[in-house]
């Protein structure tokens, strides 16, 4: 047996380490902002700097710059060691790199530009998904060339999950991206309403799973044992909770959509499969916390071992809540509030963020042949990031239960006690103002932890080549004859890959296929129409400006929610919604059957001034939208492209569609002027107008005024 | 030490109890009936909250006290009468930023209006936030100092954490001197791998979770022994129908277009309920704006008391008038009617041009009756 001499590759780990750190400052400090912008609406500063535009930026920042970056970190560094030998390819590494941070550049360019595809953690416009799909290819290409030229015959439970991850996030961004392109930086998804939902939220769920968590847990998997110089607890709970997570998880998407339009069958799915995913996601925190028996006086004194327990134990509790949220009864309060908002931070600052910086203050100073900068501040750090979290989540917990007893309330005469959505946001305003400084705290720890990381690269000396040396595979292979099952499937990664597909496929398939193909899952509503010409652009501009962030179009079936906001969502009424418009989040009330319930120039007003139609609304003023002209030039491509989609619009519709723009156009700023506004029919306000006064009214019936006698 | 670590099984209970109360703080409002009273009794379950945390902090206290006694016993008693002082001067401050907090909360929640619910939840918030940050610093101390008592936990001295052996047994895991036997033969960049049984109680409860799964899918979509949404909500419509007719039986402000009169006694709620609500489309004064002028002559769907209920009432939602009746009682309506009706002729600035017919009041249940000649209204 010979022994083979080669270099890790450590430059490729460094910059993505780098690359993590800041753009997760920058997402971050995105955060603050837009948490600041909720107490303080004034700092919507230009129409590039609203809160619709900046919240999307700060999502994908944290997920896809931050996150993202810190699992190739994690990757490139892992990989090479587990598999003694090292990244095929520099090249395509260089690739990798460069092209994952030009996709965030490009994202940070667009999302405040308004480009925006309309799906949550999926905003970004088609060249972008595209690209972002060809570096996918270059990380799994230079990752599977690394596993099939390995030195170890056996691959570690770490590299499973990278596996996993890796098919089932491309598998989920190309199926969640497919829209119809009708210019450079517009496109319309190729589902609607209900199926795009669905769609939607089986991807952005699974984001949550296969970026946020199996990558994670993979890094757990190493760099835990590693830094506690302890043996993995148990190698059986590996394989089963391994398996049954990647299987479980995919079902589980409806649990975004309970009690909406989507099919009662498939929200009862979303339900069973998350509380099924409770045992599975706590095998990963049992394998992560008892393999620190032996270890916990180092957990102690060392500071990478206590982000670690923290990260794990933030884990283990966000993967208990998120059952819990999932069943209905607690989904009924938990949705459209800040609940949701406070258990996606336990997740993203103390999981994904507290693991991160766990492994850079363990791998940094060893590529850089040194030690510690200072433990003392990698100790603030921890203090100042745990204090952030509690002062983060536990005030947000409090604004969603507060805002939803208020909304639940009805006099003994029946009527809502407080029918004004605003009352809510005043009584839960001090706890977003409380939630900025649990964010600030947070921040200032990751200032602090940024610092003794560079400081820490500044007193060594890096190490971009670091020998190993290990035997070459040999060609003739012995298995042991007492070797279990699972040891076969480790030595072929490509059958490990193919598995995991089919595994993760299976989920998804069994709830799209009815929700697609069978029409009672959708019942059609013979009242619905298509869009006006008018009313398309104008949805366009509520894409746009991010107006779903804030506002759901989505109106359950509770009387508190029936007799504030009319009527509950039907599944027919959305067939032409491409991207469906549900929203996740009521930071402002629900809007699906806006039509009607006010004046024109109440909408005029209020997109001008917010507080002079809705005194103390904490809702951006959009002055670009009265100032600007509407860009008609793409009307007709939009009507082909629907038309194409399946939107029924008469044969040669597109070339009569300008002219009812115009007629209706008219019509609104003539209803405009009567109320005294002077207005050119060319602004961008009239289509916001025609959309917004279109919404829910197509199934709504004339008003009960057969009742009087 | 036995000190130390009767210390730490105390610090252990603390923890463990801090974990349930901030569980059932978050679990208990979660239920409330939708009575008026249940936005204060958010506000009581935080004062009991609040309370349960004060009472965290005194026990705390005394063990940082003890701790802090025993530390120093060794050295310069002025160092250990000084650190007591601080002590006590620090639980002294916190008595008194609790003391009168939590009873003006309670106070003011007896008042029962929906300012002082948002104000009340500020102060049980802000206090419970406090003592949260009291008692991390504490932990924090108390940590320390335990720390100061173990010299050298670094090198294997008396500290040395582990789980109790009833854990290892909760979960079957092989113990640390034996675990040699369970120890695989991998070896993953000096990664090894122990073969421990599953846990059996995650074993079991993941066993259960998907029994339960196939449980609630026969229960609803096999069985159909329960509502699913749509059900659902057609019960909670029915109960509210009930629960409301039965109160409407005993109530004395039923009042509808058909019975409402003119009355004086209700303008000043009536000019509150306008302000908050009419003021953007009708103007401050009612001179119009969005919406019509309300102080001419000129009505576009009748000036009759009876026709302006209706209006308000059903609305006319094709000229941008919403109905009101989902947003409020019949009494608050009747009373925000009389004070529109009270409006007429009030002569305000830069009144909006008259819209409709003109009406002249001939039942003298209206107060206002100072007819203005409908040019004097015209700029």
């Amino acid at each position: 047996m010979t022994v083979e001499k080669f270099k890790y590759d450590n430059r490729w780990t460094r910059n993505f380490a780098f690359a993590s750190f800041l753009w997760g400052f920058v997402g971050m400090l995105v955060g603050l902002i837009v948490a600041l912008q909720l107490v303080f609406p004034q700092l919507n500063i230009t129409q590039w700097g609203s809160f619709g535009r900046l919240r999307p930026l700060h999502t994908n920042a944290v997920i896809f710059a931050f996150v993202g970056n810190g699992i190739f970190m994690g990757v490139y560094y892992s990989l090479q060691r587990l598999l003694k030998t090292r990244m095929w390819s520099d090249k395509l590494s260089a690739i990798h790199f460069w092209g994952w941070q030009l996709i965030i550049v490009a994202a940070a360019i667009t999302l405040p530009l308004g480009l925006s595809a309309g799906k949550e953690y999926a905003e970004l416009e088609w060249p972008i998904d595209i690209a972002i799909t060809l570096i996918w290819v270059v990380f799994g290409v230079n990752m599977f060339a690394t596993i099939l030229t390995r030195r170890e015959r056996h691959l570690y439970v770490a590299i499973w999950f990278y596996i996993a991850t890796w098919i089932t996030v491309a598998m989920l961004h190309i199926v969640n991206s497919m829209e119809l392109p009708i210019s450079a930086f517009k496109s319309y998804s190729l589902y609607a309403g209900v199926q795009d939902a669905l769609v939607q939220w089986w991807y952005g769920h699974n984001a949550v799973a296969f970026f946020l968590t199996t990558p994670y847990l993979g890094l757990m998997y190493y760099f835990l044992p590693k830094a506690a110089n302890r043996p993995v607890y148990s190698y059986r709970l590996s394989i089963i909770h391994f398996w049954a997570l990647i299987f479980l998880y995919i079902w589980a998407g409806p649990h975004h959509l309970l009690y909406t339009a989507l099919p009662d069958w498939a929200q009862s799915l979303g339900t069973v499969f998350s509380i099924m995913l409770i045992a599975p996601s706590w095998g990963g925190m049992i394998n992560g916390l008892l393999t620190l028996c032996g270890a916990w006086d180092k957990v102690r004194v060392d500071p990478v071992l206590k982000f670690m327990v923290v990260a794990v134990t933030a884990y283990g509790m966000a993967t208990f809540e998120g059952p819990m949220l999932s069943i209905k009864a607690v989904n009924a309060v938990s949705h459209y509030t800040d609940w949701t908002i406070a258990h996606v931070h336990i997740g993203a600052l103390g999981w994904n963020g507290f693991l991160t910086f766990g492994i850079l203050y363990w791998m940094i100073p060893r590529i850089y042949k040194t030690n510690l900068y200072s433990t003392k501040l990698a100790n603030t750090h921890f203090w100042l990031g745990t204090l952030g979290i509690l002062f983060y989540a536990v005030p947000l917990y409090w604004a969603a239960l507060t805002q939803w007893s208020m909304l639940k309330q009805f006099t003994p005469e029946g009527i809502l006690k407080y029918p004004n959505f605003l009352e809510t946001i005043a009584a839960i305003k001090p706890m977003y103002m409380l939630r900025v400084v649990g964010g600030l705290l947070y921040l200032t720890g990751t200032t602090v932890g940024i610092y003794n990381l560079i400081k820490t690269a500044g007193q060594g000396v890096f190490q971009p080549d670091e020998d190993a040396e290990a035997p070459a595979l040999e060609k003739n292979f012995t298995p042991h004859s007492s070797e279990g099952w699972h040891r076969v499937i480790e030595r072929r990664p490509v059958q490990m890959l193919v598995f995991s597909l089919i595994v993760v496929a299976i989920g998804g398939v069994i709830e799209f296929v009815p929700t697609f193909l069978i029409e009672s899952n959708v019942p059609s509503i013979t009242s619905v129409k298509p869009y006006s010409p008018l009313e398309l652009h104008g949805r366009d501009i509520y894409i746009r400006e991010g107006c779903y962030n804030c506002h759901s179009q989505m109106i359950r079936p509770f009387r508190s929610e029936t007799e504030r906001y009319g009527e509950y969502s039907k599944a027919g009424e959305f067939v032409y919604d491409h991207p469906f418009q549900f929203g996740s989040k009521r930071t402002g009330p629900d809007i699906q059957r806006e039509g009607g319930k006010y004046p024109d120039s109440w909408h005029y007003n209020h997109m001008l001034e917010p507080t002079s139609m809705s005194p103390g609304s904490i809702m951006p003023a959009y002055p670009h939208i009265i100032d600007d002209d509407l860009n008609i030039t793409l009307t007709g491509t939009k009507i082909k492209a629907m038309q194409m989609l399946g939107v029924p619009y008469p044969k040669g519709y597109d070339t009569l569609a300008l002219a009812d723009l115009d007629k209706q156009s008219v019509t609104i700023q003539q209803s405009l002027a009567k109320d005294g506004i002077k207005v050119s029919k060319k602004k961008e306000i009239i289509a916001l107008i025609a959309y917004l006064q279109r919404l829910g009214k197509d199934i709504k019936t004339a008003p009960k005024l057969t009742e009087t006698k | 030490m036995r000190f130390t670590q009767y210390t730490r099984s105390a610090l252990l209970i603390m923890f463990s109890f801090l974990s349930l109360v901030s569980y059932a703080g978050e679990t208990t409002p979660a239920i409330p009936a939708p009575s008026p009273a249940s936005g204060d009794s958010m506000t009581y379950v935080l004062i009991a909250f609040a309370f349960m945390l004060l009472l965290a902090i005194v026990v705390l206290g005394q063990v940082l006290i003890r701790l802090t006694i025993h530390a120093y016993q060794n050295k310069n008693k002025i160092a250990k009468s000084l650190l007591l002082l601080l002590m006590m001067s620090v639980s002294g401050i916190l008595f008194a930023q609790d003391g009168p907090s939590a009873p003006a909360a309670i106070s003011s929640a007896a008042h029962n209006s929906s300012s002082s619910f948002s104000l009340n939840f500020i102060v049980a918030v802000c206090v419970i936030l406090i003592e949260i940050f009291v008692i991390v610093i504490m932990l924090i101390r108390i940590w320390a100092l335990i720390n100061t008592l173990d010299p050298k936990p670094e090198t294997k001295s008396n500290f040395h954490f582990e789980f109790p052996r009833w854990f290892d047994r909760f979960n079957e895991s092989v113990a640390i001197e034996h675990e040699k036997d369970i120890m695989l033969d991998h070896d993953y960049d000096g990664i090894k791998e122990l073969d421990n049984q599953l846990p059996p109680w995650w074993k079991y409860g993941f066993i259960l979770t998907i029994f339960w799964a196939f449980g609630y899918m026969i229960y609803y979509h096999v069985m159909e022994a329960a509502p699913l949404s749509a059900g659902e909500y057609t019960n909670e419509m029915a109960q509210a129908k009930i629960a409301k007719d039965a109160y409407m039986l005993t109530a004395k402000n039923n009042v509808d277009e058909n019975t409402i009169v003119y009355d004086k006694s209700y303008l000043a709620d009536g000019q509150k309920i306008f302000t908050d609500n009419c003021v953007a489309c009708h103007g401050a004064k009612g001179e119009g704006g969005v919406g019509p002028n309300l102080t001419d002559n000129n009505w576009l769907h009748g000036g009759k008391i009876n026709d302006i209920f209706k209006t308000v009432k059903y609305g006319w939602p094709a000229n941008g008038m919403k109905s009101w009746q989902a947003d409020f009682s019949s009494m608050q309506i009747a009373q925000v009617v009389c004070y529109v009706k009270s409006m007429k002729g009030s002569n305000p600035l830069s009144p909006k041009a008259p819209q409709g017919d003109v009406y002249n009041d001939s039942d003298s249940s209206a107060a206002a009756s100072v007819v203005v000649a409908k040019d004097s209204l015209n700029k």
